[in-house]
């Protein structure tokens, strides 16, 4: 009992460790970036502004402190939620992105969903044919697709079902007046989902299809089949279960380039979410708002990357047992 | 009587990148009713084969060309996998050599039992499931089965595995068993005890068991009858007795005759090169826990002799080794090299040529000792560059080929890596790179037991030539107590960090007083199988010795630790 | 007793040694692959020779052509001419993806250096500090540090494409020496006296050189997937400065007008490349696997 609160300390710990780290790096790039940050807190107003309007306006703002005194104060702000103003929406940070998270959120949810029950699918598939013609062709199939760069499909898809067929609408997440229709924004999901599904399922199908063999090929297996049991039943009884949470702590430290993904989506299917806000913040340089999205993101993933450390800590005996061999 | 297994004229083939290459060639055995058939030969002769055959347990790549195997009048060659699902469990059982990798590591032990229990008996309650699962665990003489069933098999010492895999293949009460070297790959003493527990499961239920090995000495004591085999062909059949007092084969000859050339033993001068004075050291998991791996060891190793140490795995022999070899940093005691204490950092600093030069190392694991991005001749000639020997032969080329000629290979190999070599011939190369230097110490950390049989006795053999022509001094480190008879002058015993014992290697095997060095030599296979080693092994089943007392000199050169009564 | 009857029992095998185009496709060397990815290189490197046009200029009087005799590619929506722009884009998006992928690799070998060198606390710290770049998405990243940047240019696409890719080396490069040096060969090499740059060169280097490569491979074309995306996005390099991502960028306004050719062409010749490289990383990284497995 104990330990294991000695361990969740410790693992709170690293993660505040870590987004501190974080928010240091994200805070001193934006000061380092070009431009007056008055125009990022007051807009077109800064350039009206006389010279000692403009040092009025830093002091109030603290611009004229050190950097780590506007650290501490920025990180004093956050806490109690606020980011700051977004220069390009003329709206509080958080105000902008809490409208867009949820729609991040769906994309990217259903999404990784997809991707993990079909990757294991399709990686079972593969090792059910191991090195037979079916996984062949599909194991040189996966390494084309996944050489298909996100945007690129993107386009072709939009291209053959929004231009020529006109079947599905290629871009957006509601159409005009359609707001809050549950089946126009399923129909506006197909596509970006489509992408994001082909573009990574494949690249996580293999890693599959390698943990499956590696349990096929052990003698256990044979031990299994020498009780007298089939090889279904020992692929759904020893081998599945086995590879279960190192795929999924593998998948959980997969979350940024799924994430990524769903970033360049957005922004080809002008989607709004985090993707499409952090692209345009990026090209007017609102940098209070693409700070907030760098350090969101990054925690979602140390999160995610710790969760997935967890479980293979955890719950797979067999790898806490080797570690611990390896203390000896 | 009736035949219970009959395997008439098998021939098995892989499909390679190279083609087909034939596994086994036809085949004849037969196995009766309450018999042991011991099959014998060495690693990569089809042994293992032989049996997943008899299972239909091949790999996808191997066929079956030619031949019928009838299992208990049927004929199964031709069945179907659903069809032999039915067999597998209920006629035929096996169990595999590695017992880690043979039960699946993230199911507890009971459940991977339970599963075999249930598989031929749909239907049965969980609750008699699991009192069948711990009655097969008693039987395999596990003393707490309660406690057992939940563990996870990598929490269980290699015996214990090795129990429950057999437990496995007792569940459906199958008549015949295929066991696939079930003593190797453990300890001298759990190895007894395995095959004292086979023999005894074999008789209560009158079981057919088909008994792989590579080691004669292991099926001496208990098959009635022994096949030889060798590059997939049975060599050789019949009665164990008459096999093992007249081979005809010359593969059962070599075989049976696999103990090194008894050479008579040179005379050693009584000066000390190695003194190791009450060493002592720790391995630091975390900060509770401190394992004290090598504890108050001293001993001394004279000029040109060649000293044995032996003891279980993880009893501090490898540890030791490194110590001397100033691999790891000592806790506390000293090591003397010729007077130089080598743990002292300015004693070893102003030493440091001589220390260099003058100790090598040969590992266990061949393969990891040598760099697989090598070649050969660079290896052989790496110390050499090292410490800055300008070559005797001219060139380092041509004193890699000398060194190579003396351990036996010619010099095709120069140009070879390592990955290209077999085992022994690995092995080799590292006695050449350690010998090229001219070393007057040499320690060998478990140099045979990665090796096959018939290399292991090669290997002996040239150590022994070796150390006659160059005459250094020679640490060898073994599990195996016959290897250590033959060749070493004298011998320590290891036991959990402490020397327990230590002679002259005569006295050490006609008298030894420590319970464990008995335990250790009583459980040593004896090929002759009219002796009833396996019987008179100790039965009580001492699992721990005292490790306290006090080293004592109980006569000329016998030390012995002694409990001390008080 | 002679040597040779000592050992007699083990047959020596020879092989005599094939010639080195046999052993290369023996080892699955992906001889298409590697064929394909020289001719595009060759022919972006020369784009001059084989150019019909002068990529930039705009041909007003024939924009969206399709394919053609004049224009073999098309034209795009400012009236270019793709093919020309294909040969000459193609150089630049191979060079960024080179130029990033040394910038990474420097980076990421001297970082694992210094945390090899340093004491293990700050070893562990900087192993931790690697995490956490790892954990920013690196799109979100190269944007970031693009915006500061300003103004995109070849060198500084590199840069920055350059310096958010090097953590995933610098990981793999310091668990291989870790590896390494519990290896026996080095153990043994250090108590003949092999010293820190006997060892460095004998052990580490040729064993860390496959490995490097193939992390090496796998970034450029990671970098080259990163500059087409930013220049699609329009973040990258401008549309005056003609790269594959450039010329797709503009392919949204071809979309409409339903040219295919825009988005397809310079799509497959990318798509080839990426393809070529892959497969190319996969065998150096099988060959180097296969080498430690043989044993």
């Amino acid at each position: 009992m104990k330990s294991a609160v000695v361990y969740a300390v410790k693992k709170l710990l690293i993660f505040f460790a870590g987004i501190f780290v974080l928010s240091i790096i994200v805070f001193v790039m934006s000061r380092i970036a070009p431009g007056d940050p008055l125009v990022s807190y007051y807009g077109d107003r800064a350039e009206k502004m006389s010279a000692s309007e403009k040092a009025a306006a830093r002091e109030r703002l603290g611009l004229d402190s050190s950097v780590y005194i506007q650290y501490i104060r920025w990180v004093g702000n956050a806490a109690r939620g606020n980011f700051g103003i977004s220069y390009k929406y003329r709206q509080d940070v958080s105000e902008v992105i809490s409208r867009r998270l949820g729609n991040t959120l769906m994309l990217g949810g259903i999404s990784f969903a997809l991707v993990f029950i079909l990757a294991l699918l399709l990686g079972w598939f593969c090792a059910r044919f191991e090195d037979r013609l079916p996984d062949r062709i599909l194991c040189k199939t996966g390494t084309f697709v996944s050489c298909i760069p996100e945007f690129w499909l993107s386009l072709v898809l939009i291209f053959v079902f929004a231009v020529t067929l006109g079947v599905l609408p290629g871009g957006g997440a509601y159409d005009p007046g359609h707001s809050g229709d549950a089946l126009n924004r399923l129909r506006h999901l197909v596509l970006p989902v489509a992408v994001l599904v082909m573009s990574h399922f494949w690249y996580y199908a293999y890693p599959v299809r390698n943990m499956l063999l590696e349990q096929t090929h052990a003698d256990y297996v044979l031990t299994a089949k020498a009780k007298g049991m089939s090889s279904g039943a020992v692929m759904l009884k020893h081998c599945i279960p086995n590879i279960i949470p190192s795929y999924i702590s593998f998948m959980a430290v997969s979350v940024p380039h799924i994430l990524s993904g769903t970033y360049i989506v957005e922004a080809v299917f002008s989607y709004p979410g985090l993707g499409t806000l952090a692209y345009e913040s990026a090209r007017y340089g609102d940098y209070n708002l693409l700070m907030v999205i760098c350090l969101l993101t990054g925690t979602a993933v140390i999160l995610s990357n710790m969760t997935g450390q967890a479980i293979m800590e955890k719950i797979n005996p067999a790898i806490s047992a080797q570690k611990r061999g390896e203390n000896l | 009587m009736n035949k219970l297994l009959e395997i008439k004229n098998l021939s098995v083939a892989i499909d390679t990148h190279y083609g087909k290459k034939d596994v086994l060639r036809d085949i004849c055995l037969e196995v009766y009713p309450g018999e042991v058939l011991a099959v014998i030969g060495e690693s990569g002769c089809g042994k293992t084969m032989l049996c997943k055959s008899i299972m239909r347990l091949l790999p996808r790549s191997a066929k079956i060309v030619s031949g019928s195997i009838i299992a208990d009048g049927e004929d199964i060659t031709g069945y179907s996998d659903r069809k032999m699902q039915s067999l597998r469990g209920r006629l035929l059982s096996m169990t595999f050599q590695d017992s880690l990798s043979a039960l699946n590591p993230a199911l507890s032990v009971g459940h991977q039992i339970g599963e075999a229990v249930s598989l031929h008996r749909p239907g049965l309650p969980k609750a008699q499931v699991r009192e069948r699962v711990i009655e097969l665990l008693e039987s395999v003489e596990i003393h707490n089965p309660e406690q057992v069933y939940i563990m996870y098999p990598h929490s269980l010492s290699g015996g214990m595995r090795q129990r429950c895999v057999i437990a496995m293949a007792l569940a459906s009460e199958a008549k015949i068993l295929l066991a696939d070297e079930p003593a190797t790959a453990l300890d001298v003493t759990v190895q007894a005890r395995i095959l004292q527990l086979l023999k005894k499961i074999q008789k209560e239920r009158d079981m057919a068991v088909v008994l792989v090995s590579h080691d004669p000495g292991v099926v001496a004591g208990i098959a009635h009858r022994v096949a030889v085999m060798q590059e997939g062909r049975i060599v050789e059949n019949g009665i164990t007795k008459d096999i093992f007092a007249v081979p005809r084969h010359p593969c059962t000859k070599s075989l049976l005759k696999n103990k090194p050339d008894f050479s008579k033993k040179s005379e050693i001068s009584g000066e000390t090169l190695l003194e190791v004075k009450n060493l002592t050291h720790d391995f630091v998991i975390n900060k509770h826990s401190v394992i004290r791996a090598v504890d108050n060891v001293s001993f001394s190793v004279r000029k040109g002799e060649i000293f044995g140490l032996v003891g279980e795995s993880g009893c501090g022999k490898s540890t030791l080794a490194r110590c001397i070899m100033n691999i790891y940093k000592p806790y506390a005691g000293e090591i003397l090299y010729k007077g130089i204490n080598v743990c002292d950092k300015a004693d070893f600093r102003s030493n440091r040529k001589i220390l260099q030069t003058k100790r090598q190392i040969i590992f266990q694991d061949s393969s990891s000792s040598l760099n697989h991005s090598m070649r050969v001749a660079d290896i052989i000639a790496e110390p050499m560059r090292l410490c800055g020997i300008s070559p005797k032969r001219g060139t380092y080329l041509k004193e890699a080929e000398f060194q190579l000629y003396h351990v036996g290979l010619n010099s095709d190999f120069l140009w070879k890596k390592p990955a290209e070599l077999s085992g022994g011939q690995r092995q080799r190369v590292a006695i050449a790179r350690a010998l090229s230097v001219e070393p007057e110490l040499l320690v060998a950390d478990e140099p045979l037991s990665s090796l096959d049989a018939a290399v292991q006795a090669q290997i002996v053999n040239l150590f022994n030539h070796l150390r006659d022509e160059h005459g250094f001094s020679f640490v060898f480190i073994s599990h195996d107590l016959s290897m250590v008879k033959y060749l070493c002058h004298r011998a320590g015993v290891m036991y959990k960090g402490r020397l327990v014992e230590l002679a002259p290697v005569d006295e050490l095997f006609s008298n030894p007083l420590h319970p464990y060095t008995r335990t250790l030599i009583s459980s040593v296979p004896d090929t002759d199988p009219a002796s009833d080693w396996l019987d008179r092994f100790d039965r009580s089943g001492q699992d721990s010795f005292c490790t306290e007392g006090i080293f004592t000199e109980v006569s000329a050169g016998h030390f012995v630790l002694m409990e001390v009564h008080t | 007793m002679s040597h040779r009857e000592l050992f007699d029992a083990e047959a020596v095998s020879q092989t005599a040694p094939g010639s080195f185009a046999k052993k290369l496709a023996d080892s699955g060397f992906p001889v298409l692959s590697a064929a394909l990815l020289g001719i595009i290189v060759l022919l972006c490197m020369g784009a001059e020779l084989i150019m019909t046009k002068d990529p930039s200029y705009m041909h007003l009087e024939s924009i969206h052509q399709p394919p053609c005799r004049e224009f073999i590619f098309g034209t795009d929506s400012m009236g270019r001419d793709i093919f020309s722009a294909l040969w000459y884009g193609g150089r630049i998006s191979v060079l960024i993806g080179v130029l990033s992928a040394v910038i990474s690799a420097l980076i990421a070998v001297l970082y694992g250096a210094a945390a090899d060198v340093a004491p293990s606390g700050i070893d562990t710290a900087m192993m931790r500090l690697a995490d956490i770049l790892l954990s920013i998405p690196s799109l979100l990243a190269v944007l970031f540090l693009q915006a500061i940047l300003g103004r995109a240019d070849v060198l500084s696409l590199s840069f920055v494409i350059g310096v958010t890719s090097w953590p995933a080396i610098a990981k793999v490069v310091r668990s291989e020496v870790r590896r390494l040096q519990s290896c026996e060969y080095v153990i043994a090499s250090r108590c003949m006296g092999g010293g820190f740059f006997h060892i460095l060169k004998m052990h580490f280097l040729p064993n860390l050189l496959p490995t490097v490569m193939f992390m090496v491979v796998m970034n450029i074309r990671g970098a080259i997937v990163a500059e087409s995306t930013l220049s699609f996005l329009g973040l990258g390099l401008p549309l005056d400065v003609i790269s594959w991502g450039s010329m797709l960028s503009l392919a949204e306004k071809s979309l409409l007008a339903s040219g295919w050719w825009a988005i397809v062409i310079p799509g497959v010749f990318l798509i080839t490349l990426l393809m070529c490289i892959t497969n190319i990383g996969n065998w150096l990284r099988k060959s180097f696997s296969a080498g430690e497995n043989n044993v």
